[in-house]
């Protein structure tokens, strides 16, 4: 594979010139490169620059997954640290992304550490981080309760 | 329908919408990426989240994305004898949150009776419940309990009505053994087979029970659970022997006094060994009272229970009345070194307390538990 360079230039305009081994690792790229071989320069439109050189940080460390056993734990163990600076927010749009620019291994770090992120959250700050509105009335909220009663621990009861 | 379908749809105000194709932050299938791998045990909070996640959380595609990813939970059935004060529900389900493990009963139980002394089998995602005495009578009833739907249905009836039994699932089938009053030989077991719906007969001779017979020499072993067997081919479950899997060799595990032993029932002339590293306080100054599988390898659970004093008022004082409580606690094994078995306690806990308690020692409260892997 050439050191060819590629550009890369977000939705608001910020450019990361990257190698082309790495701009493959986002499969949309990859797509483009093979429909059409002469591109060095890609908008995408979905991303802004904040987020888009946070993906290509992390294809950028992915670049030569090796099987070795040594090399997957020191990857996994940077995976843990990326993930550790963003908040919820921040992992929602990296998603997005990661959905958007079909990164897979990213998406599936991503997905996993909302996961985890997620599974200890009360059923109201679930709702801010999705954007959702509460649409039960108390009876019908009440019966749902009701129905998953053994299911409950007690933080989730409401107290009386 | 040759299955006496009975779907109890639970009493919900309506039938949940559709879900939606989108969260105003994230696409459907994006959401669902993340909540597949979310523990099912916080599927209830999350229903309580919007009509649109309660859908999500029930919806046939988070199973299938569960299922791609090879995610899978074990929850652990329990089924308790509370004769005495509280003639229903005897059917509970053990919360597997750390720190708060605790039995709780099964909810919306949409038959009149729940039956006693049934025998419990899970297979895959279901929990089916075999006979049990019904007012005092032994039934021919077989419930089954969907963990996914946590819908009851019905199969057919057996052929004998029968308690306690022995139970297995071989090749697809279900195998039912004993739990009669009849010494007819004819009436010893009966096998279902989902394809037919029917219950046959089996004879204690039939080729199909080979490897159950097989793993423990001159022992029945059914369901994970190890059967003596007399002359007349007449069942009894040893309550203290269990096999589980240590690093590929089936184990024997006992319970004598407080004490684990174990042995390796293939090895010739193997003898009972204790079970090392295990202090007696760590798992009870009481005789222990059952020993059952645990899902995955090398785990064990062990229940028991223990008659205490009831505590009153704020100074928590002792009183003459008395209570019973059941424990449980999960061991795992580790072998080292030849012919060296290691236990360690992963946690033990009071788990169910109940009012009173029975001075017969031979009517225990707990009575058996299985494992459904959904």
């Amino acid at each position: 594979m050439s050191s060819n360079k590629i550009v890369l230039t977000s939705s608001d305009g910020e450019s990361f010139e990257v190698e082309e081994v790495v701009a493959r690792k986002l499969q949309i790229v990859g797509h483009m490169l093979e429909d059409d071989c002469v591109i060095n320069e890609i908008p995408l439109q979905n991303v802004t620059g904040d987020i888009l050189s946070m993906v290509i940080e992390y294809c950028k460390t992915h670049v030569d997954e090796e099987e070795s056993e040594e090399a997957q734990t020191k990857l996994k163990t940077w995976d843990e640290e990326f993930m550790k600076k963003f908040d919820i927010k921040t992992l929602l749009q990296i998603i997005l992304a990661a959905n958007y620019l079909n990164v897979k291994g990213l998406l599936d770090l991503v997905s996993q550490t909302i996961a985890d992120t997620i599974k200890d959250y009360t059923p109201e700050q679930i709702r801010e981080v999705f954007g959702v509105e509460n649409d039960y009335t108390e009876e019908e909220e009440a019966e749902v309760r009701k129905e998953n009663a053994w299911a409950f621990d007690e933080a989730d009861t409401p107290k009386p | 329908m040759t299955t006496e379908e009975m779907s109890f749809q639970k009493s919900s105000p309506e039938s949940p919408p559709p879900p939606p194709t989108s969260f105003s932050s994230l696409p459907y299938d994006l959401v669902l990426n993340c909540l597949a791998r979310v523990s099912r045990t916080r599927y209830p909070t999350l229903s309580l989240v919007s009509k649109g996640f309660r859908s999500l959380i029930a919806s046939p595609e988070l199973e299938a994305t569960r299922f791609s990813m090879g995610k899978t939970e074990d929850c652990i059935f329990v089924c308790l004898n509370l004769n005495q004060n509280n003639p229903n529900p005897n059917l509970f389900t053990l919360s597997p949150i750390p720190k708060q493990q605790e039995l709780l009963p099964i909810p919306w139980f949409p038959y009149d009776q729940h039956p006693k002394y049934p025998t419990i089998l899970a297979i895959g995602a279901e929990i089916y419940i075999i006979g049990g005495f019904l007012k005092r009578t032994r039934s021919k009833r077989v419930l089954i309990l969907d963990c996914l739907s946590h819908q009851w249905r019905r199969l057919p009836k057996m052929r004998l009505s029968r308690a306690s039994a022995a139970a297995d699932v071989i090749d697809g089938k279900i195998y039912v053994i004993g739990g009669t009053r009849s010494k007819n030989i004819e009436n010893w077991g009966e096998v279902f087979d989902p394809k037919t719906q029917t219950w046959e007969p089996i004879l204690p001779t039939t080729l199909d029970l080979t490897v159950q017979k097989s793993v423990v020499p001159g022992r029945l072993v059914m369901g994970g659970k190890v059967y003596a067997m007399d002359d007349l081919f007449q069942l009894r479950l040893l309550n203290d022997v269990f096999l589980v899997e240590i690093e590929n060799v089936l184990c024997q595990i006992s319970l004598a006094y407080g004490y684990l032993l174990w042995r390796d029932p293939k090895a010739d002339g193997s003898e009972w060994s204790d079970v090392l590293g295990l202090t007696l306080e760590e798992l009870s100054p009481y005789q222990p009272y059952c020993v059952e599988n645990s899902g995955g390898e090398r785990r064990v659970k062990v229940w028991w229970e223990s008659v205490v004093n009831r505590r009153q008022g704020r100074r928590r004082r002792r009183t003459n009345e008395f209570n019973t409580e059941i424990w449980c606690a999960e061991v795992s094994f580790e072998r080292r070194g030849l012919g060296e078995l290691w236990g360690f306690v992963e946690w033990s806990k009071n788990v169910f307390t109940c009012d009173g308690f029975d001075p017969n020692p031979f009517s225990g409260l707990f009575l058996q538990s299985a494992i459904v892997t959904h």
